[in-house]
């Protein structure tokens, strides 16, 4: 079977794989952009925290993605729950640090003018800070969301949903009918619905930043 | 022009302030004692890192200080909540600090809006002070970076008065913008002050603004020591010592001469003589000197207002502006 007979014949399990895989990815970002930019806020105004934070995340990030996936099976069992955790845990750095240091670089002018008015530390935070650090967390985010979309493809490893299901099946039975369509389907797809997802997020970032601070 | 609003000023009193940063064998001020009197416009001058800011934010306690009291209107401003209390101070800043996010008519209204105004008193107290700046009212839809940087500073004044404060701090207000610019911001500050009556403390580096804007102008040492505090006028009549005279610089006699309007002047009646210069009884003798130079007469026409269908209203004469820099002559 040539890869377009495969593609046409496959088409409805692709499509499904593809729209899981968008989903757990999205769905970690969310949950990723609620802890990190909450991490963010907790710990920005000291150095040590903020460090913490950062060290922290980003240790996160070196573990391999298959001794995580492992770990996690023992709390969460097999499925989606372990890749949403996992898919978490992997987008916290980016968030977490561009959350930081956008909240830290804001203009002290503008800090000081919104102080001087008689605006709470927490108004400063919510009406000033955070608006003006919006478009370098949001780089965060889409840095995150690249990073976990291709880690998503490992979570078939414990059975997660998604595109790493083709990869997997593929390469478990390789040099069999269809595996190399499997493998080519499960990357090529993974890459596409990246290519995707960011521009969709360029989108998103537009939407949400204000005219005055756009590029 | 819209209607001069609200609450007039409130004496500021500082005694005995002193402010000491961690870490600093030197206090950054020390032991500065000054009343400020209500609606009066005070300039602190004096040279870099002598602690101007620092002084004047010990006033909103963005800076709390070290020891001494600083009272408003009689109230000890460290009893006050420092938010509530920033609330009735309007604060502008050097760096202009616009919010770059926001509108100009939420940069303006970010206050009231935190006060609980309704949105139409928010759009009409934002209309009414764009137009107290001389600001298009269109302006209200646009960011700050569409707009220059005079322009921005203009905003920074409205947004600072936009609670109707009944103090207002200004550091280095103007600092940012070329002369002409800077020369033309403050004829409107000078007007609008008029019409508001505020309590204003002013900083600059620049000696010829503070005898432009001040009442009274502080002369500052390092640590804010206060070299000479009087009117702008006495303090050109008298320096108090060399460190004051080094600020007035060369031309002292000119200077004084700028602070004198025609106005207060002691006029001569007008001589019958035709073709003699004119000019207007808002100008300085200092404009009458330059037009006596200028047009070769030691005789100047005064009118009663600009252009030419003006009423003369007397005359001046070189002597009379030697008499008026010697100092009496003009003082009412
Ligand atoms: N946060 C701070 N920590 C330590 N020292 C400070 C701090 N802020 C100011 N100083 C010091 O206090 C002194 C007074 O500073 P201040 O900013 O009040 O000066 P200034 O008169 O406003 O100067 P300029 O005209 O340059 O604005 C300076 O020597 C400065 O280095
Ligand atoms: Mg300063």
């Amino acid at each position: 079977m040539t890869f377009a007979e495969y593609l046409r014949e496959n088409w409805i399990t692709i499509v499904n794989d593809t729209i899981l895989h968008f989903d757990v990815t999205l769905g970690a970002i969310a949950i990723a952009v609620v802890i990190g930019v909450g991490l963010g806020m907790l710990t920005y105004r000291h150095s040590t925290l903020a460090a913490l934070a950062t060290t922290t995340t980003g240790a996160f990030l070196t573990v391999p993605s298959v001794a995580l996936l492992g770990v996690l099976i023992a709390p969460f069992g097999l499925g989606v729950l372990p890749v949403l955790v996992a898919l978490v845990v992997y987008a916290l750095l980016p968030i977490t640090r561009n959350t930081i240091v956008g909240l830290q670089e804001v203009d002290p002018a503008v800090v000081e003018a919104g102080r001087g008015m008689g605006l709470s530390r927490t108004r400063v935070l919510w009406d000033l800070r955070l608006p003006l650090a919006w478009p370098v967390i949001f780089a965060g985010v889409r840095v995150s969301t690249q990073i976990i979309i291709g880690i998503a493809a490992i979570g078939a490893w414990v059975q997660g949903p998604g595109l790493g299901n083709q990869i997997f099946d593929g390469l478990g039975r390789f040099g069999g009918a269809n595996s190399l369509n499997q493998v080519l389907t499960g990357t090529l797809g993974i890459i596409l619905l990246a290519l995707l997802f960011d521009l969709a997020l360029a989108g998103v970032a537009r939407l949400t930043t204000s005219r005055g601070i756009r590029a | 022009m819209p209607e001069p609003t609200g609450r007039p000023g409130e004496t500021i009193e500082l005694t005995d302030v002193t402010k000491r940063y961690p870490g600093q064998a030197e206090p950054a001020v020390e032991a500065v004692s000054m009343v400020i009197p209500a609606g009066e416009v005070v300039v602190l001058v004096g040279p870099s890192g002598c602690g101007k800011t620092t002084t004047m934010k010990m006033i909103n306690r963005l800076i709390e200080p070290t020891s001494g009291t600083i009272t408003i209107g009689g109230t000890d401003v460290l009893t006050l909540d420092p938010d509530q209390h920033r609330r009735d101070i309007g604060y502008v800043i050097q760096q202009i600090g616009l919010f770059p996010h926001k509108r100009i008519e939420d940069n303006i209204g970010l206050m009231p809006k935190v006060l609980g105004w309704s949105r139409s008193r928010i759009r009409a107290r934002v209309a009414e002070l764009l137009e107290l700046v001389g600001l298009p009212a269109d302006y209200a839809r646009r960011y700050p970076r569409e707009l220059s940087g005079g322009q921005q500073q203009r905003v920074g004044v409205a947004r600072a008065l936009a609670a109707d404060p009944s103090v207002m701090l200004m550091d280095e207000p103007f600092g940012a913008t070329d002369p002409i610019t800077r020369d033309h911001l403050q004829n409107e500050f000078l007007r609008l002050q008029r019409e508001v009556r505020k309590t204003i403390v002013f900083v600059t580096h620049d000696f010829d603004e503070a005898l432009k804007m001040g009442d009274r102008i502080a002369v500052l040492r390092p640590r804010s020591v206060i070299a000479q505090y009087d009117t702008p006028e006495a303090i050109l009549a008298a320096p108090a010592d060399d460190y004051v005279a080094s600020f007035i610089g060369a031309g002292g006699q000119l200077k004084k001469l700028a602070l004198l309007r025609l106005r207060d002047v002691e006029l001569a009646p007008a001589p019958r003589a035709e073709g003699l210069p004119r000019i207007a009884v808002e100008a300085t003798a200092r404009d009458a000197l330059d037009l006596m130079l200028g047009e070769g007469s030691d005789v100047v026409l005064v009118t009663d207002d600009f252009g030419d269908d003006a009423t003369v209203i007397g005359s001046l004469d070189l002597r009379m502006v030697m008499g008026a820099a010697a100092g009496e002559a003009g003082n009412p």
